[in-house]
């Protein structure tokens, strides 16, 4: 098997995945290794990426798929010309809810 | 091999065996295990194999269902079908187009199914188009177009299409082309023995080989799961044996050559019906069939399943005035034209650019945006126009930049451009979407050169400018409060060889009229998605700014997903969106996820008149043919026109605020409503829809994700 372009699975490093198969094998192994997966966080940028809780703040750093946080733009005011009344709604699904 | 050593011992087996390589399914029952013996054919070794029995199966198990699969297949070989990808096909009843050189195969798809309602046999019609230049001819219409760049416009023209092989009636996708390769290179057998691609030819086909200087084209087959199966080389096919298969591009084109293929393969409900009935009575007829459905004491029904489904009710179209009830076709083009929007943003300072050839459409186009800008309730001042010297795009590129580093600030660009020009299009939507962003619309000066056309057209363009503004159209009441809906889809490059994208869009108010969007880039070809938790996390910052509050409920509509693959989209994609509330503080939301699976083999038919047509749009239908493990149903919301009707299916695979199931198909059906580019219902809810797009025009033209200033916006439509 070639060994090249293969991921290593954060929760048994004797695991070696092809890349298009990694998100499925990440899901399994996670359930037969609840007790490292415990110790792993999951990186907010990349759901493949699994550190250990400790090391998350600075893998966050340094993630290869972080995006800036810019701020968000601020919306015009002249874009704000919606006074659109929005008209009552004739049903309500909220309470009084079907019986299903 | 095995197949072979196992028929030696018909003795024990009984005729009547299936065998998939290592499982044996027969219809008695024999000891608990048997060991039997037989002799290798290529080397004469003794092999001794053992049959255990691990299970019996009853009739409606789910390990039952691909072995009642094989089955079919085997009927379906012996009514004389060819077996191309999945789906069965009878070249025999081609028809052959040959003005445009194509011929049409009608074929089936068929399989069983186990639903609800019990084993089903689901079976649709399917047609394939293949062209009868072989690549060997295109590639020399190729050359003789331009001989300096012959090689990559080969490339360009050939990598992602798929061919057939009709020798073996296989098909690939072409991946790659091999310039220094020609059918006389040598090649090893999986024997071992090396042959040269002419002599492997006539050797097993009986085909000569007439171009011997021709390149090969390269197929990568798929990684395989399967670990036992070694991993294959790429497999490499003779341009001259290789027929390309769809609709050519050029085609697409030709509205008259379209009209003649949509006949052939859009068939109307009586027509499908008849075709599958025929089906049925063949397989019924044919006396080969009937033994082989016998030995394994099957039976298929005579008709085609009947039961009943129901429509919702009629939504109402809200707009800024009035709120107009439904017409039966679902389409509300008039009143839109009419009346005005929810709300419009006026546009004071825009611009026109068009090539001098283009002038007096864009004249025309601009004046008759201003005369129909009063009815939809939008301020529009005359636009600044720019004409070019010529319509290279450098010299569009250089006149957008020049502009938007300016000082005045536009509003929005219009490009009028002469044809459809990918490139163009492309340098366009890079500059207006990642480098200086501002809202664009390119125009096509075809569409808009028919002057009795232009009006309807330029109510068209008008409405889906104010879209793009940050305006709003219509909406349609939602009996929900506090909720965000979402849409997830995600693109793939035709030929591989980019990076996939993840479109996701989410609501920003109560009458889901705003729309945040994010973009996330990932691997080629990768359809599960990683970076969900920062989109999700930003578009409830977002919401927080806008509403001062967050979400109660969070809808998730999920599109491109596969049965198998739904259960990762439980295990891997929900995970990421749940992990986002702890971002806040006390904030645990009910969410529900629906899969929108578009491409299903299912068709509906309404009978209700006595006659089989296509059933109205706002047909639901949840019971009988659904699966039996999840929540889901078949929604036909759009209103078919041509051919059948195909619903789209919805899987419920989470839902914590525990809505009805009738609540989740109404909200469903609404959402079809909300799509702005079209007035009328759509296949998919809207949010997937936009999805789609953004995720569309990120991956094919934009290659980078757009600026985030545009992502209050629907830029992208």
């Amino acid at each position: 098997m070639d060994q090249e372009g293969l991921l290593q699975c954060p929760y048994d490093k004797n695991h070696m995945i092809r890349p298009s198969r990694f998100p499925y094998h990440l899901v399994k192994c996670r359930e037969n290794n609840q007790h490292v997966a415990k110790a792993l966080a999951t990186c907010p940028f990349n759901a493949r990426h699994r550190v250990p809780k400790k090391e998350l703040d600075l893998h966050m750093q340094s993630c290869e798929s972080k995006c800036p946080l810019e701020p968000l733009p601020v919306v015009e005011k002249a874009e704000q010309v919606s006074n659109w009344q929005i008209p009552p709604c004739e049903e309500n699904w909220e309470d009084g809810r079907h019986a299903s | 091999m095995r197949f072979g050593m196992l028929k030696d011992h018909r003795s024990v087996t009984g005729q009547v065996t299936a065998f998939d390589g290592t499982i044996l399914y027969l219809p008695i029952k024999l000891a608990q295990t048997v060991e039997l013996e037989s002799e290798r054919r290529t080397d004469g070794e003794k092999i001794k194999i053992t049959i255990e029995m691990t299970k019996i199966l009853e009739p409606s198990s789910d390990l039952c269902i691909p072995f009642y699969n094989v089955v079919i297949r085997r009927i379906m070989k012996i009514l004389d079908m060819k077996l191309v990808g999945r789906n069965f096909f009878d070249p025999t009843c081609a028809t052959v187009l040959q003005q445009y050189r194509l011929q049409v195969w009608p074929g089936f798809a068929a399989s069983i199914r186990r639903t609800d309602g019990g084993l089903f046999l689901l079976a649709d019609i399917t047609h394939k188009i293949i062209r009868n230049d072989s690549v060997l001819d295109i590639m020399h219409l190729l050359y003789q177009q331009s001989r300096e760049r012959f090689q990559d416009e080969v490339a360009k023209q050939l990598v992602g299409s798929i061919v057939i092989t009709r020798y073996n009636n296989r098909t690939y996708r072409i991946d790659d082309i091999e310039w220094n390769k020609s059918p006389k290179d040598i090649f090893t057998m999986a024997d071992g023995t090396n042959i040269s691609f002419i002599d492997y030819y006539s050797k097993n086909y009986g085909i000569t080989v007439k171009e011997v200087d021709q390149p090969l084209l390269i197929h990568r087959p798929k990684e395989r799961k399967d670990a036992r199966i070694k991993m294959l080389g790429p497999v490499l096919l003779l341009p001259e044996l290789s027929y390309m298969t769809g609709i050519p591009e050029q085609m697409k084109k030709d509205f008259r050559a379209m009209k003649d293929l949509t006949q052939q393969i859009h068939l109307s409900p009586k027509q499908h019906h008849i075709s599958l009935s025929k089906l049925i009575k063949r397989i019924q007829n044919n006396e080969d069939s009937q033994v082989e459905l016998q030995r394994w004491g099957l039976q298929i029904d005579s008709q085609i399943h009947l039961t009943s489904g129901r429509i919702l009710p009629m939504e109402k179209i809200n707009l800024r005035n009035n709120s107009y009830p439904l017409r039966d076709d679902l389409n509300w083009t008039r009143e839109v034209t009419r009346e005005p929007s929810i709300s419009s943003v006026p546009l004071h300072y825009w611009v026109v650019i068009y090539p001098k050839r283009a002038s007096t459409q864009a004249k025309d186009l601009a004046s008759t945006i201003e005369k129909i800008a009063g009815p939809i309730g939008m301020r529009v001042n005359q636009p600044n126009s720019v004409e070019l010297r010529d319509d290279r795009v450098e010299t569009y590129a250089r006149c957008i930049r020049s502009l938007l580093e300016g000082e005045a600030k536009v509003q929005l660009i219009v490009c009028i451009i002469s044809g459809t020009r990918d490139d163009l299009y492309g340098a366009i939507k890079k500059l207006c979407c990642v480098q200086n962003p501002v809202p664009s619309q390119v125009v096509n000066s075809r569409t808009i050169s028919n002057p009795q056309k232009l009006r309807s057209i330029a109510q068209k363009i008008l409405l889906q400018m104010n879209c793009k503004l940050g305006g709003e159209l219509w909406s349609v009441d939602i009996p929900l409060k506090s909720m965000m809906v979402i849409g997830m889809d995600v693109y793939h490059d035709p030929s591989r060889g980019l990076r996939s994208v993840t479109g996701f869009v989410a609501s920003m108010n109560h009458c889901l009229t705003r729309w945040y969007s994010r973009v996330v880039f990932q691997l080629p070809h990768q359809e599960i998605m990683d970076g969900l938790k920062l989109c999700l996390v930003n578009a409830l910052q977002k919401f927080h700014e806008v509403n001062h509050t967050l979400p109660e409920k969070i809808v998730v509509y999920r599109d491109g997903v596969s049965d198998s693959q739904l259960n990762i989209v439980q295990n891997y994609e929900i995970p990421q969106l749940q992990t986002c509330f702890s971002t806040f503080e006390n904030y645990s939301p009910r969410m529900v996820v629906i899969v929108v699976q578009k491409r299903v083999s299912t068709n509906m038919y309404c009978s209700s008149t006595g006659e089989f047509v296509t059933p109205a749009p706002g047909t639901v239908l949840d019971h009988t043919v659904t699966s039996r493990d999840r929540v889901d149903f078949f929604l036909l919301s759009h209103h078919v026109r041509q051919g059948c009707g195909i619903p789209t299916h919805y899987v419920c695979v989470l839902n914590t605020p525990k809505l009805s199931p009738d609540h989740l198909q109404r909200l469903t059906f609404k959402l079809c409503h909300m799509y702005w580019n079209w007035p009328g219902t759509i296949r998919v809810p809207a949010p997937c829809k936009y999805a789609h797009k953004l995720a569309f025009l990120s991956g094919q033209f934009l290659h980078h994700e757009p600026s985030i200033q545009l992502c209050d916006k629907l830029f992208f439509l």
